[in-house]
């Protein structure tokens, strides 16, 4: 079953010409052969002339063929001429038959690429100087390669050019539609990737706009990414209209931290400025899509910045000072105080590295008391074993299990990416996907089986109905939201999931190697921190009231000034003036995920580090060496100077925090839920709701979404466009 | 012979000009040269302005700049009015016939570059980073 009447066709078609392909050859060979401009390629039965072409060596000219969207063949760019057709043929659409002799640069080629080139500018603009795009437009670059060299244009006195009524489809993406040339990249991208069906055409031929039809929001989370399909600029990004060329910008690899996924980014700069942000391609983590929130929350990162280190006065006001003064102020502090009266809390922004900074230098002090803001469970074994608390299956295995069930969470705004990689499998692998928790759009249909924790009760118990559907399932995955976590009965609640886990795994026999338990987390630092032993959670801050709290990068208000003794000094380091900072008695200005080279470990344990794109503002530092400073004025220093001596240390604490790029496996399911057996906590009545419901909730969930302009005019945008 | 005594009689002349021996030699040190002129005026920061038109037109009008200076003295400090005669734009001295003052016109300023008070232009550019302030309490 294909969800999508579009791919369902082709599919269709695939296979028919495929099974035509096995038909034809005598013997056994799973493999056809072409010839490529003479030179012979062994391709799967099925593959297009185009993707045979690829492996050939040559690349064909598209616009409106992507890899990760079905095939449309309208743009008729990749015309090839293939031996015995008497017409070029669309290589894009054309499955590949055994001995066919495809010529990618003869003469009709030539003349059919040129005619085509010929055609679309005809209909498009020649505003290449003022276009958002040039320098990165396939439209530019294949003009120059295969177009003419001489225009035949002369319609000037007869109307001219076509001209489309530009479109507002909301804050974001930004759209000339004069310059669209029909390729429907972006409407296969809303119905297939995105699940929101907004864009369509309207009309034919030279009357085709492509839009909304009545005018609307193009509602989606995942909207940026048509700006990155559109091969034109058509669709250009809306925040950083008209700012820089992109020959002009450095291109830094970075990952993403507005979610727990580690989306893999690069960090466009100019002059120390971030002006935006695009996808790098990782099949495992994000394909090549990003979020909304990720691609244009950087504004966030140039307001309310924290530039000097503030101190409180006698008169109760913040005022700026320089770092000396700062630091003299903490150490004073820190040296009056005993050790154990010093407490840590964690926010979801902060890096591996200045985790394990601030933990090696309070456990120094005599202090075991680091928690982290966003809560998990500690009873039982807790964050001891790491299987408890990762996406064990992994973004990627979601492409292999054939039912997913949802506990109290809403990915498609917690985390988007992993939402968008449910959808492709359940248009692609027939993946049945389930739903305890409030009923939410998520793009596709799901089995809700109620709001109520009842229900995991009796699935962990074997006594609803589903608890047999999850047995049967080849390879299941059940996936619990940290935000469900949060909850009184968190404990209650995890040990409801991992007993259904534990009981599928076994059931359904799926091996060792593939892991049913997986918790979705909400915050980028989350995973670290427990990989590096922190608490989860800061109710042990609460039953040992501290002197001094040292907050870094806690945002998120875990802890109020009302819930500390009075006269407890605090210290906020982090890198946005946000809730943190309004209650410190000293600020020390951190840098920001784009300004420093740190470890963030994502939602199923893979370790992936930013680069450095731009410096920390003014007086502001990179985490670790701020604590390292402290650490040597209060006369305890840390032992080590350079980022490599702090890797070092990461990897004797836990060796997967350096293993970039590789995401380290976790076990003892079983050993886990032997010990989560004596937990003792009762479920509550509540009904599972995740905190983020809808759209208007995903663009400010952390300090720097919380200081874009952009993601405050999305919510108004989405709150008041139709 | 009668020349070389016609040129000791204008030395001597100069020097008498220069008020003796040692100004004489002290204008010397200053400004490279004697020079011997009618006095037109003085302006309101005490520089001397001369005019001898033997001397070809260029060198025919100078100015020596008020003692206080000594040898750090600059074009600049010479006022706009006598500026204009000094390089013949204007034929009469603000002596000779006075410059009525604009109301716009302001007090005249030496170019203060490299002193402390010099003139520094402020940045038009919006700043990059905009910094939070703690929230008065």
């Amino acid at each position: 079953m294909l969800r999508l009447w579009p791919l369902a066709r082709n599919c269709k078609a695939t296979k028919a010409l495929a099974s035509l392909a096995r038909c034809s050859s005598t013997g056994a060979p799973a493999k056809v052969e072409v010839f490529v401009d003479d030179k012979p390629v062994q391709v799967e039965p099925g593959t297009t002339i185009l993707q045979a072409c690829a492996e050939a060596g040559v690349e064909i000219p598209r616009f409106c063929y992507h890899e990760r969207l079905s095939i449309a063949g309208n743009c008729r760019m990749c015309l090839v001429e293939v031996e015995k057709s008497p017409k070029p043929i669309a290589s894009c659409a054309m499955p590949v038959m055994k001995g066919m002799k495809i010529k990618t640069d003869s003469e009709m080629t030539r003349k059919a690429r040129e005619g085509v080139m010929e055609f679309l500018l005809m209909n498009h603009p020649l505003d290449c100087p003022i276009c958002d795009q040039g320098g990165e437009c396939d439209l530019q670059d294949q003009s120059m390669a295969f177009g003419s060299d001489r225009s035949r244009f002369t319609d000037m006195e007869h109307g001219g050019k076509r001209a489309v009524e530009d479109k507002n489809i909301g804050p974001l993406i930004k759209t000339i539609m004069t310059r669209c040339i029909h390729c429907t990249r972006c409407i296969r991208f809303a119905s297939e990737v995105a699940g929101v069906d907004d864009l369509g055409t309207t009309g034919r031929g030279g009357d085709m706009q492509v839009g909304t039809y009545v005018e609307k929001m193009f509602k989606s989370e995942l909207s940026g990414n048509i700006i990155d399909l559109c091969p034109v600029g058509a669709l250009t990004a809306k925040p950083s209209a008209f700012t820089a060329r992109p020959w002009e910008t450095r291109r830094i690899d970075s990952v993403d931290v507005m979610d727990a996924l580690g989306s893999n980014i690069v960090v466009n700069t100019r002059t120390n400025e971030v002006l935006r942000i695009l996808p790098r391609t990782n099949d495992a983590v994000n394909e090549e899509w990003i979020s909304d929130a990720t691609r244009f929350a950087y504004d966030g990162l140039k307001r309310q910045r924290l530039t000097a280190p503030f101190v409180r006065n006698a008169a109760g006001q913040l005022e700026q000072t320089d770092w000396e003064t700062a630091l003299v102020k903490v150490a004073q502090k820190l040296v009056q105080v005993p050790g154990e009266k010093v407490a840590g809390v964690a926010g979801g922004l902060v890096d591996a590295e200045a985790l394990v900074a601030l933990k090696d230098y309070l456990n120094k002090l005599g202090s075991e008391a680091l928690c982290t803001e966003e809560i998990f469970p500690m009873d039982g074994a807790g964050t001891d074993l790491r299987s408890n608390y990762l996406l064990n299956t992994g973004i990627q295995g979601v492409e292999r299990a054939d039912l997913i069930l949802l506990v109290g969470t809403n990915p498609r705004f917690e985390a988007p990416l992993f939402n968008a990689r449910i959808r492709k499998s359940w248009i692609n692998n027939e993946l049945t996907v389930a739903v305890v928790g409030t009923r939410v759009d998520l793009t596709y249909d799901y089995d809700h089986l109620g709001d109520s924790t009842k229900i995991l009760a009796d699935i962990a118990a074997g006594k609803h109905p589903f608890a047999q559907t999850l047995g049967k399932a080849k390879n299941p995955m059940v996936v619990v939201g940290s935000a469900a976590l949060q909850r009184k009965d968190g404990a209650a609640i995890h040990r409801a999931v991992a007993t259904m886990a534990q009981n599928a795994r076994v059931q359904s026999g799926c091996g060792d190697d593939w892991k049913v338990l997986n918790v979705l987390h909400r915050v980028a630092s989350q995973v670290a921190a427990l990989d590096l032993g922190y608490k989860a959670g800061v109710e042990y801050i609460r039953n040992n009231p501290p002197s001094v709290l040292y907050m870094l990068g806690a945002d998120e208000g875990a802890l109020t000034r009302d819930q500390l003794p009075k006269d407890c000094f605090v210290i906020y380091q982090g890198h946005h003036g946000d809730r943190g900072a309004a209650m410190a008695d000293v600020i020390l200005p951190g840098a920001a995920y784009t300004e420093k080279d740190a470890t963030y470990v994502n939602t199923e344990g893979r370790a992936q580090y930013t680069k450095t794109a731009v410096t920390p503002p003014m007086l502001a530092r990179e985490d670790w060496k701020i604590i390292r400073a402290l650490s040597e004025m209060t006369g305890n220093a840390l032992p080590y100077d350079r980022i490599q001596d702090v890797r070092d240390r990461l990897y004797d604490v836990s060796p997967n925090l350096v293993q970039y790029g590789a995401a380290e496996d976790a076990n003892y399911f079983k050993q886990a839920q032997e010990l989560a057996a004596g937990i003792s906590g009762k479920l509550e009545e509540k009904p599972l709701t995740p905190s983020l419901l809808n759209l208007k909730d995903f663009y400010m969930t952390n300090s720097i979404g919380r200081a874009s302009q952009t993601m405050a005019k999305c919510v108004k945008a989405v709150q008041e466009m139709p | 012979m009668s020349i070389y005594l016609q040129k000791l009689r204008e030395v001597q002349q100069l020097v008498k000009h220069h008020g003796g021996l040692k100004a004489a030699f002290l204008t010397l040190y200053k400004t490279d040269g004697l020079k011997m002129g009618e006095h037109k005026g003085t302006d309101q920061f005490g520089n001397r302005y001369y005019e001898n038109k033997k001397f070809f037109i260029g060198r025919s009008r100078w100015v020596e700049f008020t003692d206080g200076v000594g040898v750090d003295y600059d074009a600049s400090m010479i006022p706009p009015e006598w500026r204009s005669w000094l390089q013949y734009s204007r034929d009469e001295t603000p002596v000779d016939k006075t410059v009525a003052p604009k109301k716009w016109h302001g007090p005249h300023i030496d170019n203060r570059s490299g002193m402390a008070d010099q003139y520094v232009p402020y940045s038009t550019t919006r700043p990059k980073i905009q910094a939070w302030t703690p929230p008065r309490q």
